[in-house]
């Protein structure tokens, strides 16, 4: 089975990674693009390499005291008018949802790894629900009916020449445009998504969101976003629902703005255009000083706390992995990601995407080649902000894989002359 | 002195028999005698980075026991490798692997680089007139530290002008980030696991680091690494060669100092 699931990702990673000039010529760009914007932030706010290393702190810190988070976050939550739920799997959290959105709805949805995780759009259109990726990146994704290759430019693949054909072949069928796109003008292939999505926006019954990071003290949520689309879905339907992985929670709100702070500036941001802080529903008390739920913005906020392997990572030693700031530096010096993008990987991707891919999403044995398609060339646990020790955790992956079987045939071989070298040895 | 040079089998494996043929031709320069060590052993380690930790030990002792042998037979003095695992996993300078496991080669490793390096007031070279990228292997450089020794020899060769790999953040500068922490691997390891993606990434390296750096060549210091540039050389048809450290060293040593 492995030397299929093997043979089955090799193929893909080369046929539509390698051998694609569009996938080369789209992350040259794009890597370029983020150096250079990186370089830039840091130089203003060289501070910020300090304050990583607080970041380290706080995360290792959360992550070991990641069930009594849980709980104080929670109950925060709840103290606030909002309220919380766990789920320890997948199908958990999916369960709450199918319980919440139920069918019929109109779903905006900002972007979320998270969600991706447990293919809640997918879930959710399943049950009926008109729903929309409202992150450019992702619409584009939805569009093509592909999957994010990158963690923060989801379609961060696709020159924009493809970009322009996608957008206009969709917006033509729904009268938004009459001509075609110009490949070369970007600010008009913005222009044409903004109106779209600008009704959905406020017609939707529903938005819903990740986090960045979540503060146990307060229960505050923070959504790092640049194109407002995050606090569009998040502010105005009536009913906001969060989807938010456990990891993110750290024990207060000074700790949750030092890793947004890290997060941002290592995503090559200066400041992005918004940082959304939500603790609970909308609310006023301007009338009499009584408090009233539902303002301006959503009457019901809903937040789900997921595990789907989180502990099992830590427990297991994968803890580092647990520290991840998604802030995508790993791949952008990665040298095989710039030749594969997110095709190396499953739902994450790059050497740490094979350890979150193998707890949380396909498990270990489809996690197996990517884990053999990293190098270890060490240059990710260089330049990552938390420094996370991403070739020590892939030998390790790969050393659990070994125990299940799951070595590809062509590393078991090699083995196996070392195994025969040991006996003539002996 | 006798040297063993290991890493023939893997040379030969790979199809860059040339790197052995420069470093018997660097030895004799230098006036040693050597033998090849024509084992399949590549180091116990990387046994364990590839998921077979439960054979490393075993590994181990079964290597202690092969060079125990051979330099014993052979009569060596030293062992040399233009590979960085080995060197890493061996040198008990470097508190390598086997080390820290308690076990013990019977006569020094050097890499080749160290090894000149060491021997560097004494080396004669001829005038070198070429441009070439420095690039690191992962484990001796970013991992090792060893950076400076292959520097400070290609500093002794005249007319040789080497580049490093350059990082042009203030990221790198404040965390001290030196070329060797920072520069991009070809996916020389690929060929354990999965080869076809060799080519392409190496390419890409070359496109993306070397081609805008206007040199003639790039120079190595990791087998694999030399290995994986020439099939991307191969690969895109570029203009550029790829040269493994003991070669380049080789074409401008001309012998040493009596």
């Amino acid at each position: 089975m492995i030397d299929q699931v093997h043979e089955e990702y090799v193929n893909r990673i080369i046929e539509y990674g390698a051998k694609s000039e569009k996938v080369r010529i789209a992350l040259s760009r794009a890597i370029k693009a983020f150096e250079n914007n990186r370089r830039n932030a840091l130089s203003m706010f060289p501070n910020s390499i300090d304050t990583a290393k607080e970041v380290r702190k706080i995360k290792e810190y959360s992550i070991e005291h990641m069930d009594e988070l849980i709980k104080k976050a929670c109950e925060s939550i709840e103290r606030n008018h909002g309220h919380c739920y766990y789920a320890k799997t997948k199908e958990e959290a999916l369960r709450i949802f199918k319980e919440l959105v139920g069918s019929g709805k109109t779903i905006v949805k900002s972007k979320s790894l998270t969600s991706e995780e447990i293919h809640l759009r997918e879930f959710l259109e399943e049950l009926g629900n008109e729903v929309y990726e409202t992150d450019l990146g992702e619409f584009i994704v939805q569009l093509m009916g592909t999957r994010p290759t990158h963690i923060l430019a989801p379609a961060i693949n696709v020159p924009r020449e493809d970009v322009a054909k996608i957008l206009s072949k969709f917006m033509k069928e729904k009268g938004i445009i009459e001509e075609d796109l110009d490949e070369r003008n970007i600010q008009e292939m913005v222009a044409v998504v903004r109106k779209f999505l600008r009704d959905k926006f406020f017609n939707a019954d529903i938005g819903i969101n990740g986090a960045n990071a979540l503060a146990a003290d307060t229960g505050t949520m923070f959504i790092i976003e640049n194109e407002g689309n995050a606090r569009l879905s998040i502010g105005a339907p009536p009913v906001q629902i969060a989807i938010v992985g456990v990891e993110k929670i750290v024990p207060t709100i000074e700790d949750a703005f030092k890793v947004t702070e890290v997060t941002w500036r290592y995503s090559n941001y200066t400041v992005p255009a918004y940082v959304n802080l939500i603790s609970g529903p909308s609310k006023t008390g301007d009338i009499e000083k009584v408090i009233t739920y539902g303002a301006h913005g959503p009457k019901e906020l809903h937040v789900i706390l997921i595990d789907n392997g989180r502990t099992e990572m830590r427990d297991k030693g994968y803890e580092e992995a647990l520290y991840c700031l998604r802030c995508g530096t790993c791949l952008y010096e990665c040298p095989i990601y710039a030749v594969t993008a997110g095709f190396f990987g499953q739902q994450y991707m790059g050497g740490i995407g094979a350890i979150w891919d193998a707890f949380t999403t396909v498990g270990l044995e489809k996690a197996s080649p990517i884990a053999y398609t990293c190098v270890r060339c060490g240059k990710c646990k260089v330049m990552c902000p938390l420094n996370i020790d991403i070739p020590g955790m892939v030998s390790k992956l790969r050393n659990d894989a070994r125990k299940e079987g799951y070595v590809p045939k062509i590393v078991r071989d090699f083995a196996s002359e070392i195994e025969e070298f040991i006996k003539e040895q002996k | 002195m006798r040297i063993m040079l290991h890493g023939w089998e893997t040379s030969n494996r790979m199809g860059v028999p040339e790197i052995c043929d420069a470093m018997k031709s660097i030895v004799t320069k230098m006036g040693h005698e050597f033998v090849p060590n024509e084992s399949k052993v590549i180091c116990a380690e990387a046994i364990g980075f590839l998921g077979y930790d439960n054979l490393t030990d075993d590994f181990a002792k079964a290597t202690v026991k092969e060079m125990e042998e051979k330099v014993s037979k052979e009569n060596v003095d030293l062992i040399l490798t233009a590979y960085a695992a080995p060197y890493a996993a061996w040198s008990k300078e470097r508190e390598g692997f086997l080390v820290k496991r308690g076990y013990e080669l019977p006569v020094p490793i050097e890499h080749i680089s160290t090894f000149l390096y060491k021997n560097l007031d004494k080396l004669k070279f001829k005038e070198l007139p070429m441009k070439v990228l420095m690039h690191d292997g992962c484990t001796l450089g970013r991992k090792m530290g060893v950076a400076e020794e292959p520097r400070k020899v290609l500093e002794k060769i005249p007319k040789l002008e080497y580049v490093n790999f350059d990082h042009p953040e203030l990221y790198v500068k404040e965390r001290n980030l030196k070329p060797w922490d920072i520069s991009a691997c070809p996916g020389g390891w690929l060929d354990f696991a999965i080869p076809e993606l060799m080519p392409y990434v190496a390419s890409n390296v070359i496109r993306e680091y070397a081609l805008p750096k206007d040199v003639d060549t790039i120079v190595t210091t990791c087998g694999n690494g030399y290995h994986a540039f020439k099939a991307g050389i191969k690969h895109s048809g570029f203009n550029i060669k790829a040269m493994a450290y003991p070669n380049l060293i080789d074409l401008a040593l001309q012998g040493v100092e009596q």
